[in-house]
């Protein structure tokens, strides 16, 4: 997959073993200039077809969403396959997706910056704006799913004329909070990290209402160091504050389950679980997309093959500890001697859902197997294919959660089933819709490489170039490599 | 008792069985028939019909058209007739055949004279002006044969030739209004059988059905009856007591019969007798006695309006004269056509787990010499029988996930249900629904799961063996029906999970609903054990409404009515305890106690029980009856693992085989 640009030398070198030094993060040019001409490019030029196709195609399944959820809000969540015990279906699970999804981006640019993952640079925007627009297709879904939606501001603890406050007890409302308060400080994160490129794209601009525009989100920055200093630091802050975020949200969401009574949700393995779950979706969708971004705008020298196989290597730990959570909900059943929590195991992998559950299992344990080579994990396609898997994996997840606990609670006189109607389907086809959009406009308005970040991590990045004492990537990067 | 479907024969043998045990006057007792009915009446008026002898023909209420049995092809006839006058309360086939229709009072609407089986005399009193212009049957009599006068007038005339003296029957007249009833002067009958009859009555006995053979049994439904009840949504939404099919019927099997045919439930099959047909789904029932097919009447209604229109199938149509409710010799042919969606309120019919093949113990069912040796050797302070059975382990042992509320404050109300007594008639859910202004949803919408009922009968099989699905294989089953509603928990899990606090705890220990604040998340219905809530996916009520004009007017006036996106449930009917508190306050004020007497205040499930099975009251006066029911040792929580503390309990059904019997 390597551009003519990268020699094959300088391939292997990137991917050699990191015990034994640490290759150079890009290929190929390397300069200051090459890097930002790379990354600025795609929001420059005029936007090519490919471009135009996708984001109209993105536009009309927005529309559905727009119009589907139209319908909703007149006619009721009556038009959704949702029944009597199946109160949650997809919209739920499509709730939980998404917000799996959100957690690369946070994990990527302040989880791995506190542990200083330079490999992180040049894909932390990206995941980052990921992490945004999939919290806005998340928050969408508790939007639309209530009954009455105009009431919807009675969750928000609002001082009114009545005294009446939210139920602080219930799940629901820590979910409104987490959610928020996550989207929040991601999207600041994303933004503040944002500045010194929009500076670059600002100074870059050929047009006045480029100039004006960039320049009022550049916020005046001029690259001083003063300006770097305060902003370092800033960065700093917000990646500790974002870091348990990470923990907390997906924690928060699985307690919508784990705190109800309903076997098959009240686990206490759920909160750890939801994070890694959420972590192995979330980078299989950041590879999904970087694969078709960084060959759609010729970034592999800026997104190589080794960032690409960092990546792998974190969905097949992430994948192995969902493996072990869905093992350990088999062995607690057993264990625990519930017989609604075994019954509720069983019926999962038996049951009229059982194809759900294998190919849950299919795609969140078996999939990710192949990463234990060092091939597969260098090899595009495959890693394509398998996030793909885990992509559809990971829905299922949450679809067998949902609904297969639900269906079959406690009284075997209300059991019931569930199916998706058109409109459920609709919902997380326009869900992707409003995704795309976005990422669309992304791409086309905004860095979609931290080009600052990148070339700080660059060996000539380095004033003491080799001489520095803890630094090994310098020493190792050695200019004739 | 005999069935009043089976021939004289029958009777005949019945009455001989009875006067063999001496039941005459003891556990029977025999009343004068006030309107004995005559075999082959309609026949004769069929005949004249045909001759042409009939010209003018006046029907008062019934619709023969739909259910004088088809080989005499009544409505044919009646097309016929130069003045043919129906006095019908609805449209429905007779009326769409007769010259004149005339539009009949409701009983409700109108004066009458009515006398029950035994006698008792009762005075029908209006309760509402007529709200359409109508008139009723014994208004319509006489301005047939005279002037015309309004029931009243009729009914006050008819006490005229009653009771000559001016003072006497004012008296009366007031006694009777103000009690209700005049007891009867009727006296019991003991008939006189003449034995010679009966060996020939038992040599006539039909021989039992064979696979080759199959026999039909045409049954009046226990919803729409013989068709009279169809246009009434809330009798079509009622699930059938063993069935649990709604708004629909289909030719019922059992589990063996079905099997040997190869079909199975919704599978549309051709029922033929002679040369008539009906093409009809199938419903597998376990318990339908081998090689029969049960087919219930008062479905595939025509020009009846939108309720009864579409609702099932017709089957009058294999009803012939020589044989209404017992035919031998039907043929059943696979349908062409695959499959009819069938809509049941019930998925899995029996407590027993898919693939686990474990028994749930909801619903606690067992015999007398089980009960009688358990209670005997039980120790003081270990627990009561139904207990043993439908808990794990002793309360000591139990926790729950939430915590139990702390106010207590006034009286505490509660619900006992006796499993033994209650006979699944489904009154309760349709009091309930009449009551709380509970939405009809449609078939569409039953076969969506989302029907409205608050309490509802849960129907469970049990047999000696079980299929991997869980379900009988035999038909040699029990039933047990356990009626389930909200049961107001203590630990409710409902009330945990709704951010915005729409259902929470009274100090009485109601489990109370604010709808105007609900948002419809569903969180609450997620996590009740019981499924005991229901939603408004739509706007029904409003759908309802739009479906005639009379049925805003139908409302309680007491009860709100839900928008759509509002989650609803039962609370103890707490419009009528807040009314009986108003009452014991005026009275309180007289004699200074001001709280709800036991038994003041009903709920309308309880209200119209006809065994009496749910008892409701105050659980912290131990004189309650409901707290002498709780009292009994068949007294058991439904899920009492869980510790929702449930104010609802329920008495064990305990069944008394005859082993010579079994």
């Amino acid at each position: 997959m390597a551009t003519p640009r990268v020699s094959a030398v300088e391939h292997e070198a990137n991917l050699s073993d990191p015990l034994s030094g640490r290759a150079p993060l890009l290929l190929g040019d390397r300069s200051l200039h090459g890097i930002t001409k790379a990354v600025c490019r795609p929001v420059e030029c005029v936007p090519s077809r490919a471009w135009t196709l996708f984001f109209v195609v993105s536009v009309a399944m927005m529309g559905l969403y727009v119009l589907t959820t139209a319908y909703l809000f007149y006619e009721g969540i009556g038009i959704w396959g949702v029944n009597n015990p199946v109160n949650w279906g997809w919209a739920i699970s499509n709730f939980v997706f998404w917000v799996g999804i959100s957690h690369a981006g946070t994990l990527i640019s302040a989880v791995l910056y506190l542990f200083r993952q330079k490999w992180r640079t040049s894909i932390n925007r990206f995941a980052e704006a990921m992490t945004i627009f999939a919290v806005v297709c998340a928050l969408s879904y508790p939007t639309i799913h209530v009954g009455r939606v105009w009431l919807l501001h009675w969750v928000f603890p609002i001082p009114n004329q009545m005294g009446t406050w939210p139920n602080f007890r219930s799940p629901l409302l820590w979910d409104v909070f987490a959610v928020t308060i996550y989207g929040l400080v991601s999207f600041i994160f994303w933004y503040l990290g944002m500045i010194p490129d929009l500076a670059t794209l600002r100074d870059r601009a050929k047009t006045r209402a480029r100039k004006i525009t960039y320049g009022i989100f550049a916020l005046g920055w001029r690259g001083s160091t003063r300006h770097w200093k305060h902003y370092e630091r800033a960065y700093l802050l917000l990646a500790a504050l974002a870091t348990p975020l990470v923990l907390s949200v997906h924690s928060i969401v699985s307690f919508d389950f784990a705190i109800s009574q309903l076997p098959g949700w009240h686990t206490t393995i759920f909160p750890p679980y939801f994070v890694a779950g959420a972590v192995f979706s979330g980078f299989a969708m950041v590879l999904t997309l970087m694969v078709i971004a960084r060959w759609a705008f010729k970034f592999e020298h800026i997104v190589t093959i080794r960032h690409l196989e960092n990546m792998a290597k974190v969905i097949l730990l992430t994948g192995m500890i969902i493996a072990y959570a869905y093992g350990m909900e088999l062995f607690i059943a057993w264990y625990g001697q519930n017989p609604y929590e075994s019954f509720s195991c069983a019926n999962r992998a038996f049951g009229p859902y059982a194809w759900a559950y294998w190919i849950m299992i299919v795609c969140n344990v078996i999939a990710p197997q192949i990463f234990w080579f060092k091939r597969a994990r260098q090899n595009v396609v495959v890693l394509f294919v398998v996030s793909i898997l885990i992509n559809i994996g990971m829905w299922f997840e949450r679809f067998v959660i949902t609904v297969t606990s639900l269906h079959r609670d406690f009284l075997p006189s209300s059991w019931g089933d569930y199916s998706p109607t058109f409109f459920d389907v609709a919902a997380l086809v326009g869900s992707f819709g409003l995704f795309f959009t976005l990422f669309a406009l992304f791409i086309r308005y905004l860095p979609m490489v931290a080009m600052s970040e990148v070339k700080a991590g660059l060996p000539e990045a380095k004033p003491h170039h080799g001489a520095e004492g803890g630094s090994r990537e310098a020493s190792a990067t050695g200019e004739g490599a | 008792m005999v069935g009043e479907r089976q021939p004289p024969r029958v009777h005949a043998l019945g009455y001989a069985l009875n006067q063999l045990l001496d039941a005459y006057g003891r556990t029977l007792t025999l009343m004068p028939a006030l309107d004995p009915r005559i075999d082959g009446e309609i026949e004769a008026l069929v005949g004249e019909m045909k001759q042409g002898r009939v010209k003018t023909l006046v029907m008062l209420g019934g619709n023969p058209a739909y259910d004088v049995p088809v080989d005499l092809e009544f409505g044919e006839l009646l097309a016929k007739i130069p003045t043919s006058i129906a006095l019908s309360l609805c449209e429905n086939e007779t009326t769409q055949l007769a010259r004149w229709v005339v539009p009949a009072s409701h009983y409700l609407e109108t004066w009458g004279e009515l006398r029950a089986t035994d006698g008792t005399l009762t005075i029908q009193q209006p309760l509402i002006r007529p709200l359409v212009e109508s008139v009723s049957a014994i208004e319509f009599v006489s301005w047939l044969m005279g002037p015309r006068r309004d029931g009243y007038a009729l009914v006050r005339q008819r006490w005229k030739a009653r009771y000559p003296n001016k003072a006497y029957r004012e008296l009366m007249w007031r006694r009777t209004l103000h009690d209700g009833v005049q007891r009867s002067d009727d006296k019991a009958i003991f008939p006189t059988l003449r034995y010679g009859g009966l060996s020939s009555a038992y040599a006539q006995r039909q021989a039992a059905p064979t696979k080759d053979n199959l026999e039909l049994c045409l049954a009046l439904d226990n919803s729409v009856y013989d068709g009279r009840f169809g246009s009434n949504a809330w009798l079509q939404e009622l699930p059938d007591p063993v069935t649990k099919l709604t708004w629909d019927n289909a030719a019922l099997l059992g589990v063996a019969t079905a099997g040997r045919l190869g079909l199975q439930s919704e599978d549309l099959v051709e029922l033929s007798l002679g040369d008539r047909t009906l093409a009809l789904p199938v419903w597998v029932v376990p318990g339908v006695a081998e090689n029969t097919i049960v087919l219930p009447l008062g479905y595939g209604r025509q020009h009846s309006g939108v309720v009864a229109e579409g609702a099932g199938f017709n089957s009058a149509r294999l009803r012939l004269s020589t044989s209404p409710f017992f035919v031998q010799g039907v043929k059943v042919k696979r349908g062409v056509r695959g499959s009819y969606p069938l809509a049941s309120t019930q998925a899995h019919g029996t407590m027993v787990e898919p693939h686990t093949g474990k028994d749930r113990p909801v619903a606690v069912d067992a015999t007398l010499s089980e009960y009688r040796a358990y209670e005997k050797k039980r120790k003081k302070g270990e627990r009561n029988f139904a207990r043993k059975r439908a808990q794990s382990v002793p309360d000591s042992q139990l926790q729950s996930i939430y915590k139990e509320t702390t106010v207590k404050t006034g009286q505490q109300w509660g619900m006992s249900i006796d499993l033994s007594s209650c006979i699944g008639c489904n009154a309760c859910t349709v009091a309930c629904q009449a009551e709380n202004n509970i939405s009809t949803v449609g078939k569409k919408e039953v076969l969506n799961g989302r029907e409205m009922h608050w309490i509802r009968l849960d129907r469970y099989f049990e047999a000696e063996s079980y299929d991997a699905e869980g379900e009988v294989t035999l038909d040699d089953v029990q039933v047990i029906t356990q009626p389930m509603a909200c049961q107001q928990c203590e630990t409710a899990p409902c009330e945990n999970v709704c951010p915005v606090g729409a259902t929470a705890h009274s100090p009485e220990g109601l489990n109370d609903m604010a709808y105007n604040r609900c948002i419809g998340t569903r969180y609450c219905a997620n996590n009740c054990p019981y499924k005991a809530r229901t939603f408004n996916f739509f706007n029904y009520t409003k759908r309802e409404d739009a479906t005639h004009p009379l049925l805003a007017m139908q409302r309680n006036p007491d009860v709100t009515v839900r928008f759509r996106g509002v989650m609803e449930k039962c609370t103890y009917c707490v419009q009528r305890i807040n009314g009986a508190k108003i009452d014991a306050k005026v009275r309180g004020q007289r004699t200074g106690k001001s709280v709800i007497r036991d038994g003041a205040a009903l709920t309308a499930c309880q209200q119209v029980c006809p065994t009496q099975a749910i008892v409701f009251g105050d659980i912290s006066d131990p004189n309650s009856a409901v707290a002498r029911h709780k009292r009994q040792t068949r007294d058991f929580a439904v899920l009492a693992d869980l510790r929702t503390l449930p104010r609802t309990t329920y008495l064990a059904q305990i069944r008394n085989p005859n082993p010579e019997l079994a």
